[in-house]
């Protein structure tokens, strides 16, 4: 049976599910409504009262020492990361989804003694 | 609830491969439409803070194809090279999601001005965006999770400057 269930989803459409036979554990239990989808059998505010919340010093991108590389996938950082320590004392610190459009979808951030403030370099080169 | 969806297939464009709803969750194994494609929900990771809603991955799979082998999805090579992965999402205060990463160390985010990356001659430089984090939250997984970690950060509009 399908069932057409519209949800907003910032800009992507969730529609209808069905079941087949494919086996996967749930870890936690939970109240069954729609078929395919159930709500959990939990209530608790999203925006919290009193829970663990943590400031962190902010970076000034065009001083500090963290280096930037737009990749074509998470992966690529990796890749980057292998071929950059070759030569210098940096290290794979974050990856960021790239909201700048084109190919190079995500940010590779490096940190270490060697990585260089201020620009980031489009780095297909470092691709395969 | 925060549910969130990642795809275990590889080499997929990056608004294809994530998505993240505030509503229902779907049962494992059951089909749903996410973007472009049909997807079966093959595993849900539950991330728990206390006093607070959990927060579930769920990772999908493209219907059509043949469901890859949990060693072969795509986090499972971050997962084997950085063990202390962690991910974190930026909503704004009426959770429109502005951005999300990975942290190869398990931290929060480490710039918490969120920034673009335009291109500029023969590179990309960072360029701030309107929004700055103020809060974090952090979700620990209630079992054997991908991450070690989900930071749930929200955000604040800043000026910019002219």
């Amino acid at each position: 049976m399908k069932r057409r269930i519209a949800i907003a989803c910032l800009g992507l459409a969730l529609v209808g599910c069905e079941t087949n036979e494919l086996s996967v554990p749930l870890p936690i239990g939970g109240g069954g409504t729609a078929a395919g989808y159930y709500t959990p059998a939990q209530s608790a505010p999203m925006v919290p009262y009193g829970a663990e919340v943590s400031l962190y010093r902010d970076y000034d991108p065009y001083t500090e020492q963290r280096e930037t590389h737009g990749v074509v996938s998470p992966e690529d950082c990796y890749t980057m990361e292998t071929k950059l320590q070759l030569t210098r004392r940096v290290r794979l610190s974050e990856i960021l989804r790239n909201r700048s459009g084109g190919d190079l979808e995500y940010v590779c951030a490096f940190e270490g003694d060697d990585a260089e403030a201020g620009w980031s370099f489009q780095e297909k080169r470092w691709r395969n | 609830m925060l549910t969130i969806y990642q795809s275990v297939n590889r080499a997929l464009k990056v608004d294809d491969a994530e998505a993240f709803q505030w509503s229902q969750l779907p049962r494992p194994g059951t089909e749903v439409t996410l973007g472009n494609y049909r997807w079966i929900a093959v595993e849900i990771q539950p991330y728990v803070a206390q006093g607070l809603e959990t927060i579930y991955l769920v990772f999908v799979a493209r219907a059509e194809l043949p469901i890859p082998r949990k060693a072969d999805w795509s986090w499972s090579f971050m997962k084997r090279r950085s063990p202390n992965l962690s991910f974190n999402v930026q909503f704004s205060r009426d959770r429109e999601m502005l951005n999300f990463g990975w942290s190869m160390d398990g931290a929060p985010p480490k710039v918490l001005r969120l920034h673009d990356y335009i291109p500029a001659g023969e590179g990309m430089q960072a360029q701030p965006r309107p929004w700055v984090i103020q809060e974090i939250y952090h979700f620990l997984p209630q079992t054997n999770g991908l991450y070690s970690a989900i930071h749930l950060c929200w955000c604040d509009a800043v000026a910019t400057a002219a």
